[in-house]
């Protein structure tokens, strides 16, 4: 798997990474899912995996347009969670979320928005995502990187697909599941 | 004026009598060529008769105004080809011109004449001639120049389909100091060749000192003939193409080429100067070169005393700043577009809404010349189409209805605007129904948007609220246009958007009155940053009536409400910590902000005050939605991004409770 960081890193040349925006490493990948030098295939689905809490998850590289460094944000007066603040990307004010309400996992964002907000820790990043209602924003603890399943490849989640999660990356250790970003925006 | 018809001063009888003459020899050139009127006599006698009626009306001669107005009104729709030049018309016409003639002299001479001839012309009605399909829609336009044609432009584009002759698209440029003499003598070099339709903006040009132009010429002569039109000056020359439909008509059978390319693609969002304000923007230019010239001198005049030498400098920066906060309101003026072209949408709108909807309907609109930023009449129309459309289906009653409440059948929306300072004020206002608020009611408790209890007790100005929330649509059936649950809580967030505020007053059985107050500019907004628990927002100035040392003292009504007595008159106010609930700070609430939206008032007590900033605003976007208080973000500084306070929302919810519906995911 020597090849996993550099293929990475070209797959996220279109991101607007900045040299201070480098990833922590990348987790091994799983031999079983993954051909590293092989332009992405119709038969192929690319995911990005992160890290929240101890958990592991993934959402479809395809719906990422961006990847940013946590920020602090601008607050939104009276806003309920999930919805964490909004951030202004290019002249576009993007709501930012915190997605692990909707995975039924205690939240680990520290306060991001106001006078009073911490400094967000050095692996924290923002998932810009387009939805159907415009760009959006995910705040996940750590990015770990990009893997290729094929088609039909993930594991049926245990006791069947619910709500947003699709499936589960297979040979993944402690289970990655992989979710509907729109879903977790619901 | 008095009801004897005081006999009017000599500058008016020698001005209307030489104007109606000039009208009388154009309208008989106009009969010589009745089969395929000149455009520009057309034109001109178009003007003459409103100059006439602007005459009249001037000096109170309501008689010839009346007169001229009946014929300036059947002169517009022959220029616009909606009605044709007959015979009987024309004597009709001319007959006109007799009695302005003698009414300038003798104003009680032709009164009731007068009188039964603006009767007689405007009755001259009929039915739309078009038939069939708008040849029109088969040329090749691309849509944002379509967009910008006036009706003028696209009639005369129609003819020159209809003579079977082709319409050209000319890319040219011009130097931006003569071109203004340089389109004139192009027009006077087409004459008999072609006819130069529409003048549209271009693309940028590659030089700066030149402008570019799309031009729009209607012509049956062949390609040579029209290079040699544009002898000498570049310029991209083609046929716009015409799409074949069944009926293959004459004008297939030109040469074929596509408008691809987006060669005009510099006219979607584009804007119409006025010359001399370009010329003026120019003068600007000019004086800020001499400033970079003084200054260069400066750089050369070291050998001066240092002293001397900073006094230059300083006086040579103070002109500077002076110009380009002159060049600043010119290129805000320059923006301003009169709403003229969204209120003639909106006519067509309604005639085919109307027509859908099965209702009659007449759509009247003042104020049609006020100047608001073209951004805000973009971003205006959407809302005006869905308030338009609000009134037509659920405000005008069917005609069989407003008979049975004496009301004339045909209903009656009106369309105004007026500016007030910085501000423009917007109503749409219908004789319908009015509001049903008990529908309203009931509505709510259906959607879960109030409980009973609340609904009950709730005023009409409170359910208002309500009507402008998220999913509310009384629609009992859903029509083709609205009704399908995207309300008005649309328009309101668009409004917001836009600075603006809206609100509804219906009075019940007589109708219902929109009301959009917008600043007049969009380019930026002035804002007045405050501080509040360590937070700052932007209050739009337009709605800051005060600013004022608070020293927390207030009173307290029965109701609970704090007010505070402000140059004589007792308002409500509050603490916008505490109305977002943010965390309170021990040096808190030293400010007052009175702000205003019409005849309201409310103190926003606040911390800091931080100055004023041009702000350039950017709406929340559709994920969030309506955030009740804040109608958008600007950014400040450096990446610093500050939410602008939605004054109109505020109003609402201090003076009618808390809001319905929190932001939320």
């Amino acid at each position: 798997m020597s090849e996993g960081p550099s293929s990475l890193e070209a797959l996220l040349a279109r991101f607007r990474f900045r040299p201070d925006e480098e990833l922590d490493g990348t987790a091994p990948l799983p031999a079983s899912a993954v051909e590293p030098d092989r332009e992405a295939g119709a038969d192929e689905l690319q995911l990005l995996t992160f890290g929240l809490g101890t958990g592991e998850y993934a959402v479809a590289l395809g719906t990422v347009t961006e990847i940013l460094r946590a920020r602090t944000l601008t607050e939104i007066p009276r806003a309920r969670p999930p919805l964490l603040g909004v951030l202004n990307l290019r002249g576009t004010i993007t709501p930012v979320y915190d997605p692990s309400l909707r995975l039924g996992l205690p939240s680990t964002v520290p306060p991001c928005a106001g006078p009073d907000c911490d400094r967000p820790p050095r692996p924290a990043r923002i998932l810009v995502v387009r939805t159907a209602l415009g760009p959006a924003g995910l705040w996940v603890d750590r990015v770990r990187g990009v893997q290729r399943v094929r088609n039909g490849g993930l594991e049926r989640p245990k006791g069947g697909p619910t709500g947003g999660v699709i499936g589960v990356l297979p040979g993944a250790e402690g289970g990655c599941s992989v979710v509907d970003p729109e879903w977790l925006l619901r | 004026m008095s009801p004897r018809s005081d006999r009017p001063p000599p500058e008016f009888s020698s001005e209307a009598v030489e104007t109606a003459e000039a009208l009388g020899r154009n309208l008989l050139l106009l009969e010589r060529t009745s089969a395929d009127p000149d455009p520009e006599v057309l034109n001109s006698v178009f003007r003459q008769a409103h100059s006439l009626k602007g005459l009249a009306a001037t000096f109170g001669q309501t008689p010839m105004a009346e007169l001229a107005h009946a014929a300036e009104d059947l002169l517009d729709r022959f220029r616009l080809g909606k009605a044709r030049l007959s015979t009987g018309r024309l004597d009709l016409l001319l007959e006109a011109v007799e009695l302005f003639q003698r009414l300038a002299e003798d104003p009680s001479a032709a009164v009731e004449d007068a009188r039964a001839l603006a009767a007689r012309l405007s009755s001259m009605d009929e039915a739309p001639e078009r038939m069939g399909e708008d040849p029109l829609e088969r040329l090749e336009l691309q849509p944002e120049v379509r967009r910008v044609l006036t009706e003028f432009e696209e009639h005369r584009l129609r003819e020159t389909l209809r003579r079977g002759e082709l319409v050209w698209s000319a890319r040219v440029e011009y130097p931006l100091d003569t071109f203004d003499r340089d389109l004139e003598q192009l027009k006077a070099r087409l004459r008999g060749v072609g006819e130069l339709v529409s003048t549209l903006p271009g693309p940028a040009a590659d030089r700066l000192d030149m402008l570019s132009f799309v031009l729009l010429v209607g012509s049956g002569a062949g390609e040579p003939a029209l290079r040699a039109v544009f002898a000498g000056a570049p310029v991209e020359l083609r046929p716009v193409a015409v799409r074949k439909e069944r009926r293959p008509g004459p004008e297939a059978e030109g040469p074929r080429s596509t408008t691809e390319g987006g060669e005009a693609a510099g006219a979607a969002r584009t804007l119409r100067v006025d010359i001399a304000r370009l010329d003026a923007l120019m003068d600007d230019v000019g004086e800020l070169r001499l400033i970079g010239e003084a200054i260069r001198g400066l750089s050369d005049a070291r050998e001066q005393s240092p002293r001397a030498w900073t006094v230059e400098l300083l006086r040579e920066q103070r002109r500077l700043v002076r110009r380009l906060d002159i060049l600043q309101d010119r290129l805000l003026q320059a923006r301003m577009v009169p709403l003229r072209p969204l209120f003639d949408r909106m006519q067509r709108l309604v005639r085919r809404m109307a027509r859908e909807a099965g209702k009659e309907l007449v759509l009247e609109t003042s104020g049609a010349e006020v100047q608001i930023d073209k951004r805000l009449v973009e971003e205006l129309s959407d809302p005006l189409v869905h308030l338009v459309r609000n009134a037509i289906d659920h405000g005008i009653e069917p005609a069989g209805l407003r008979e049975g409440r004496g009301k004339p059948r045909a209903g009656r929306i009106l369309l105004s605007a007026e500016q007030l300072g910085a501000r423009v004020v917007l109503a749409l206002t219908d004789d319908g129904g009015g509001v049903d608020w008990a529908r309203v009611r009931e509505v709510a408790i259906q959607r879960g948007l109030l409980d009973e209890d609340r609904a009950r007790a709730a005023t009409d100005r409170e359910l208002q609220a309500v009507l402008f929330s998220p999913g509310f649509s009384t629609a009992s059936s859903v029509s083709a246009m609205s009704g399908r649950g995207v309300g008005l809580d649309v328009v309101k967030t668009n409004i917001a958007g836009l600075s603006g505020v809206i609100d509804v007053e219906s009075r019940a059985g007589e109708g219902a009155t929109f009301r959009i107050t917008l600043p007049v500019t969009l380019a930026t907004v002035r804002g007045l940053l405050v501080g509040v628990s360590g937070r700052v927002y932007a209050v739009p100035l337009s709605s800051v009536l005060d600013v004022l040392a608070h020293d927390g003292r207030h009173g307290v009504t029965d109701d609970g409400r704090r007010m505070v007595p402000v140059r004589g008159y007792n308002i409500p106010v509050v603490s916008l910590a505490e109305t977002f609930g943010l965390p309170r700070r021990a040096e808190g609430g030293a400010y007052l902000v009175v702000v205003g939206v019409a005849e309201r008032r409310l103190g926003l007590v606040v911390d800091a005050l931080h100055g004023q900033r041009d702000l350039v605003t950017q709406a929340l976007g559709p994920r969030l939605g309506q955030v009740p208080g804040i109608s958008g973000a600007a950014e400040v500084g450096h990446h610093h991004t500050v939410l602008v306070l939605d004054v109109g929302a505020l109003l609402d919810e201090v003076l009618r409770g808390p809001p319905l519906l929190v932001a939320q995911a």
